[in-house]
C-alpha cells in the first residue's frame, strides 16, 4: 500500500533497515498457511501413490513351489541331456552321477535352444557351453546349477538355491 | 505463391467430395466382404438337400474346443455325398465311433477349429489329411493294424526294428546311454523330423545319430510311417501328462484326452490342486499317477494306476501334516 | 468471409465451427500452413488414427475376454464369426501400426524443423504422447495371448531384472505375481483400455490447445497470416483426414490383422522377434541389457526432453535444420554418423564370438556404448564447430536416431538363433 513513497509519520525516523529485512524475511501467517497447505497437499499426494503402488504389488503366493520332485533315476540315462519342460531345466546324468541346471537365459530369460556346441538363445543370440557357461553375450552370467537331492526315491530339485556346476551322485534326503 | 480464394474453394469441395467418396467406397467394400463368409458358399451349394443350416454349426468337442469345422463341412455324418467335391464329402470312414458331436474334428485333424476360413482352420497341420493324420490316433490308441491306422502300427514296428529305442529313451524307459529323450518329439514338425532322419548333422551338427538315409530313403513310405508314429509322441495339442509304460513301452498317454470334464466331477479336492496343472492351465496326472499297464485302450484299462506318494508332499507335508 | 458477419441465421453447421473449430484453429492463417509438405499432416494423421483406434477400440471391448484361456479363442470368435469384427479388429491393429509412424515421423519433423522452439511445454506434451503410444501399442499385442505376446511380456519383464536392487519390485508390479500368467494379463487389459487411453485423450487435448496457445504452426516470424482458416485449411484437413482413414480402411477391409499361434510357455519360437517398431530395441538389447534397455532409450528421451532448455533462443521455428546457421555441417555430421554406426555394426558382426570383455565391461564396450559415445562426439563436435547449440542438438540426436534405424534394419535379417541372414535367404531348419 505504501510501497514506493515512505508513510508520512516515518519520514522522520530513519529506517532501521536490519528491522525491516527481519520483517520481511519473516513468513506472513497467508504464506505460512498456504505453504503449509501445499505441504500437506504433497503428503497427501506421495501418500496416495503410496498406497497405489503397494495396492498394485501383489503380496506373496502365486509362485510355484521351489522344492519340486521331477522324477526317479531310471528317468535319466547315463550320458544324456534331459530338458524338463515344466520346470524349465536340463537335467545331465554322467557316471559321476546327476546335475540340473536352468534352460532359461539368463539375458531376458527366454528358454535356451540345444546346439551342437551348447546352447543358443533364440531371442537376443546369447549363446552358452554345453555346462551352461557363457560364451557370447549379451547374457553375462551362467546359466545357474540347482541342488538335487534323492528322498522317497525321487530326484528332488531346489530351484532357489544355487550350486557349483558339477555333477554328483544324489544321496538320499540330502538338502531337503 | 498465392491463393485465389474461390478457386480454392471450390476445389476444396471436389475434394471433399472425393475423400468422402472414397470412405464410402472403402466401407460398401468392408460390407461386401464380411457378407460373404466362404460357408455361406457352400451352404448356399447344398440348399435343399441338407437341413437349412444358414450360419456356422457348432459343437464343442470333449477337450472343450469349440469346433465350427461343420460349417463347410456339412455332410461329413450324411451318406450320399460320397462323390461331391471336398468340402462337403461324406467323411471317408464311418464316423460312428467318433461321432463330431461329441469329439470335434480338430481332436484328430488338429488346426483351428474356431476359424471360419479355410486358410486359417487348416493351417499348416500336417494332420489335415494323409497319413499324418494318423499320429491323432495314437494320442489314445495303442497302434494297431487292421484299424485305418497302418501307417501308425508300420512307424512304431519300424521305431523298434531300426532299433531307435537302442538309443532313444522313451519317458525315461527303454534306450542306452545317448539318445535324447523322445517322449516330447511330436512337438517337431514332420519337416524337421524328416530331415534329421535323413541328415541328422545338417541339422544337428556334430550329432553322434547316424543317418537313416539308406534304408529310409529308398521308401518313402517307411520315412512317412516312421515320422508319423513319431509325430504321435506328445502331439502339440495334448496335455503333458504322461502314463508310464511298461519298460521298453512305446506310447504315452496324454489322460486329458478323455478325463478333461471327467476328473472335476469324480473326485472333487484332489484334483483341483492347483499344482496338478501346470502354466497351460493342463492336468499334469503324471504328477501322482503312474501306469504299469501298457497304453489303455478301452475305458476298463484305464485305472489301473497308482499314486506317487512324493509329489504330493510337495504341498501335503511328508507325513500328511497339511497343505503349506 | 460473409457468413462469419451475418449474424442472422446461423445454421448448425456454422454453429458448431464457430464453438468447436475455431478454438483449435484461428481465424486467419499463412499460406504455408496450407503446403502439404510444411508438416506432411503428419501430427493429424496420428490424430485421426488415435480416433480410429478409440472407436475401434470401444467396439473390440464388446467381444474380448481378457483371461488366460479365452482370449485367443475370443479373438478367433471376433475375427471369424462376429459380423465385420475381422474388419473392425483389422483397422485397430494397422491404424495402431500406422499412429506408431506417424508419431514417430511427425517428432521427426517438428524436431529437425525446430518447430518446438520456445514451446517447452506442448514439446514435453508430444513426447509424453509418444511414450504413451508406445506403451498402447505394446499393451495391445499382449492381449491376443498367442506366442508372440506371452514372450515379448516375458522378455520385456526380464528386463526389469536388470535394474539393480528395484528390479525385482518393479517385476512384480507389472506382471502382477512372480510368473507370467492371468495376473499380468488383466494388469495389460486395464493398462489398455482405460489408463493409457484416458491419459492420450487428455493430453492429445492439450496438445492441440497449447498449440493454439503458441500460435498454430511454428513459422519464421516474416509470414503473417492472410487466408482464411475456413474453408481452405480447415476443408483440407479434413480431406486429409478422410483419406488417411479410406487408405486404411481400405487396407483392413483387404488384409486382415494376423493371430499367432497359442504360447508355448516353455519355448519361445526361433527366433522370437518382436513387431518392426520394437525391433531396433530388441537388437539393441541384444547387445547389451541394461545398455539398450535402458541406458539407450533414457538418453535418446532425456536429450529430447531438455532440447528446448539447451535451446538457442533466438533460432527461429518452423524451418528445416535453420538456426544451427550450419546445415552443411549438421548434414556432414549425419553422414560421418551413418559411416561411423555401420562400422560400428560391421566391427561388431565381425568381432562376435571371438571373446572379448566380460562382465561389467562388457556392458560399457559394445556397440550400444560406441553409438552413444559417437552422438556425443558428434554432437558436441558439431556443436561447438558451428556455435549452434541447436546444430550440435541436431547431429547428436540425429546420430541416435540413425542408430535406431540401422538397429531396426539389421534386426529385420535375424533369423534362428539371432544369426544374421539376407532377407532373401532361406533359414535352415531348426531344432
Amino acid at each position: 500500500m505504501f510501497k514506493g513513497q515512505p508513510h508520512p509519520l516515518e519520514v522522520a525516523r530513519p529506517p532501521d533497515k536490519a528491522l525491516e529485512a527481519q520483517i520481511a524475511s519473516l513468513p506472513s501467517r497467508r504464506d505460512f498457511l498456504s505453504r503449509a497447505g501445499g505441504v500437506a497437499l504433497a503428503a497427501i499426494g506421495l501418500g496416495a501413490v503410496g498406497v497405489a503402488a503397494r495396492f498394485f504389488l501383489p503380496s506373496g503366493g502365486g509362485g510355484a513351489a521351489a522344492q519340486v520332485p521331477i522324477g526317479v533315476p531310471g528317468d535319466f540315462k547315463v550320458g544324456s541331456l534331459n530338458w524338463l519342460r515344466e520346470q524349465e531345466l536340463f537335467v545331465v546324468r554322467d557316471e559321476q552321477g546327476f546335475g540340473a541346471f536352468s534352460s532359461r537365459c539368463t539375458h531376458l530369460g527366454c528358454t535356451v535352444k540345444r546346439t551342437a556346441e551348447g546352447f543358443s538363445c533364440p531371442c537376443h543370440g546369447a549363446r552358452f557351453d554345453p555346462k551352461g557357461g557363457v560364451v557370447r553375450g549379451p547374457a553375462r552370467r551362467n546359466l545357474p546349477w540347482h541342488p538335487l537331492w534323492l528322498a522317497d526315491g525321487m530326484i528332488w530339485v531346489d530351484l532357489s538355491r544355487e550350486v557349483a556346476p558339477i555333477t554328483a551322485l544324489l544321496t538320499k534326503g540330502a538338502g531337503a | 505463391m498465392s491463393l485465389e480464394p474461390a478457386r480454392d474453394a471450390r476445389r476444396l469441395k471436389v475434394g471433399l467430395l472425393i475423400a468422402s467418396a472414397l470412405c464410402a467406397g472403402v466401407l460398401v467394400l468392408a460390407v461386401a466382404r464380411a457378407s460373404q463368409p466362404e460357408y455361406l458358399r457352400f451352404q448356399k451349394q447344398l440348399a435343399g438337400r441338407i437341413p437349412d443350416p444358414q450360419g456356422p454349426i457348432e459343437v464343442t468337442g470333449c477337450d472343450g474346443e469349440v469346433d465350427r469345422c461343420m460349417s463347410c463341412h456339412l455332410a461329413v455324418e450324411r451318406a450320399g455325398f460320397e462323390k461331391e467335391p471336398l468340402p462337403l464329402r461324406t467323411h471317408s470312414i464311418s464316423l460312428a465311433a467318433h461321432p463330431p458331436k461329441r469329439f470335434g474334428c480338430a481332436i484328430c485333424h488338429g488346426g483351428e477349429p474356431r476359424a471360419l476360413d479355410a486358410k486359417t482352420a487348416h493351417g499348416a497341420d500336417p494332420r489335415m489329411k494323409g497319413p499324418h493324420l494318423e499320429a491323432s490316433c495314437g494320442a489314445c490308441h495303442v497302434p494297431q493294424a487292421g484299424k485305418g491306422m497302418d501307417h501308425l502300427e508300420q512307424g512304431a514296428r519300424l521305431f523298434i526294428e531300426l532299433g531307435c529305442g537302442t538309443c532313444h529313451p522313451l519317458s525315461g524307459r527303454g534306450g542306452w546311454d545317448f539318445g535324447s529323450d523322445l517322449r516330447a518329439i511330436g512337438r517337431k514338425s514332420p519337416a524337421y523330423l524328416e530331415k534329421v532322419l535323413l541328415d541328422p548333422t545338417s541339422v544337428l551338427p556334430g550329432a553322434t545319430m547316424p543317418s537313416f538315409q539308406g534304408t529310409l530313403a529308398q521308401d518313402e513310405q517307411m520315412l512317412t510311417d516312421l515320422v508319423v508314429f513319431l509325430g504321435s509322441l506328445a502331439l502339440p495339442r495334448s496335455a503333458d501328462c504322461q502314463m508310464r509304460t511298461r519298460s521298453g513301452g512305446l506310447v504315452e498317454q496324454p489322460c486329458t484326452r478323455c478325463h478333461r470334464q471327467g476328473v472335476k466331477e469324480q473326485d472333487g479336492a484332489w484334483h483341483r490342486c492347483g499344482y496338478l496343472k501346470d502354466r497351460a492351465g493342463e492336468l499334469r496326472c503324471g504328477n501322482c499317477h503312474s501306469s504299469e499297464s501298457p497304453i489303455p485302450a478301452t475305458e476298463s484299462d484305464c485305472p489301473n494306476v497308482r499314486s506317487r506318494r512324493a509329489s504330493c508332499a510337495v504341498c501335503h507335508g511328508r507325513a500328511g501334516e497339511g497343505v503349506r | 468471409m460473409s457468413e462469419l458477419g451475418g449474424q442472422a441465421e446461423e445454421s448448425p453447421a456454422l454453429r458448431l465451427r464457430r464453438s468447436f473449430v475455431y478454438h483449435l484453429h484461428p481465424l486467419k492463417v499463412t499460406e504455408r500452413a496450407l503446403r502439404f509438405t510444411t508438416t506432411f499432416g503428419l501430427g493429424l494423421a496420428t490424430l485421426v488414427l488415435f480416433l480410429a483406434l478409440l472407436v475401434t477400440g470401444v467396439l473390440l471391448t464388446a467381444y474380448y475376454v481378457p483371461s488366460v484361456e479365452q482370449a485367443r479363442a475370443s479373438v478367433l470368435d471376433l475375427q471369424h464369426v462376429v459380423r465385420f469384427g475381422a474388419f473392425v479388429r483389422a483397422l485397430h491393429r494397422w491404424a495402431a501400426h500406422g499412429m506408431v509412424a506417424a508419431i514417430f515421423l511427425h517428432l521427426l519433423r517438428v524436431f529437425f524443423t525446430g518447430a518446438w522452439a520456445r514451446r517447452n511445454l506442448n514439446w514435453l506434451i508430444g513426447l509424453l504422447l509418444l511414450a504413451l503410444t508406445l506403451g498402447l501399442a505394446f499393451t495391445g499385442y499382449l492381449l491376443p495371448w498367442d506366442q508372440l505376446s506371452y514372450w515379448a511380456v516375458r522378455v520385456a519383464t526380464g528386463l526389469f531384472d536388470q535394474i539393480p536392487l528395484l528390479g525385482s519390485v518393479l517385476r512384480r508390479l507389472a506382471v502382477g505375481g512372480s510368473e507370467i500368467g492371468q495376473a499380468a494379463l488383466i494388469r495389460f487389459y486395464a493398462l489398455h483400455v482405460a489408463l493409457l487411453p484416458l491419459a492420450s485423450v487428455a493430453l492429445v487435448a492439450l496438445h492441440l490447445w497449447r498449440l493454439r496457445k503458441d500460435g498454430g504452426l511454428a513459422r519464421p516470424d516474416e509470414d503473417a497470416p492472410t487466408v482464411n482458416a475456413w474453408p481452405h485449411l480447415i476443408q483440407r484437413e479434413a480431406i486429409w483426414m478422410l483419406l488417411v482413414l479410406a487408405a486404411f480402411g481400405l487396407l483392413a477391409a483387404l488384409v486382415d490383422a494376423p493371430l499367432g499361434p497359442a504360447p508355448d510357455f516353455h519355448s519361445p519360437s526361433n527366433p522370437e522377434k518382436a513387431p518392426w517398431y520394437f525391433l531396433g530395441l530388441q537388437e539393441l538389447v541384444s547387445y547389451s541389457g541394461p545398455m539398450g534397455g535402458f541406458v539407450f532409450p533414457l538418453v535418446l528421451l532425456a536429450m529430447l526432453l531438455t532440447a528446448p532448455r539447451l535451446d538457442d533462443r533466438q533460432a527461429p521455428g518452423g524451418v528445416w535444420l535453420a538456426g544451427s546457421g550450419a546445415r552443411f555441417r549438421v548434414g556432414g555430421a549425419l553422414a560421418i554418423a551413418i559411416l561411423g554406426l555401420a562400422g560400428i555394426e560391421l566391427t561388431h558382426i565381425m568381432m562376435r564370438g571371438q571373446g572379448g570383455f566380460g562382465g561389467v565391461l562388457a556392458e560399457i564396450f559394445n556397440p550400444v556404448g560406441a553409438m552413444l559415445l559417437l552422438a556425443g562426439v558428434l554432437g558436441v563436435g558439431t556443436g561447438v564447430l558451428s556455435r549452434s547449440r541447436r546444430a550440435g542438438l541436431s547431429a547428436g540426436i540425429g546420430t541416435l536416431l540413425i542408430g535406431l534405424v540401422l538397429a531396426t534394419t539389421l534386426g529385420a535379417c535375424r533369423g534362428p538363433g539371432w544369426g544374421l541372414y539376407w532377407p532373401w535367404e532361406v533359414w535352415p531348419v531348426v531344432p
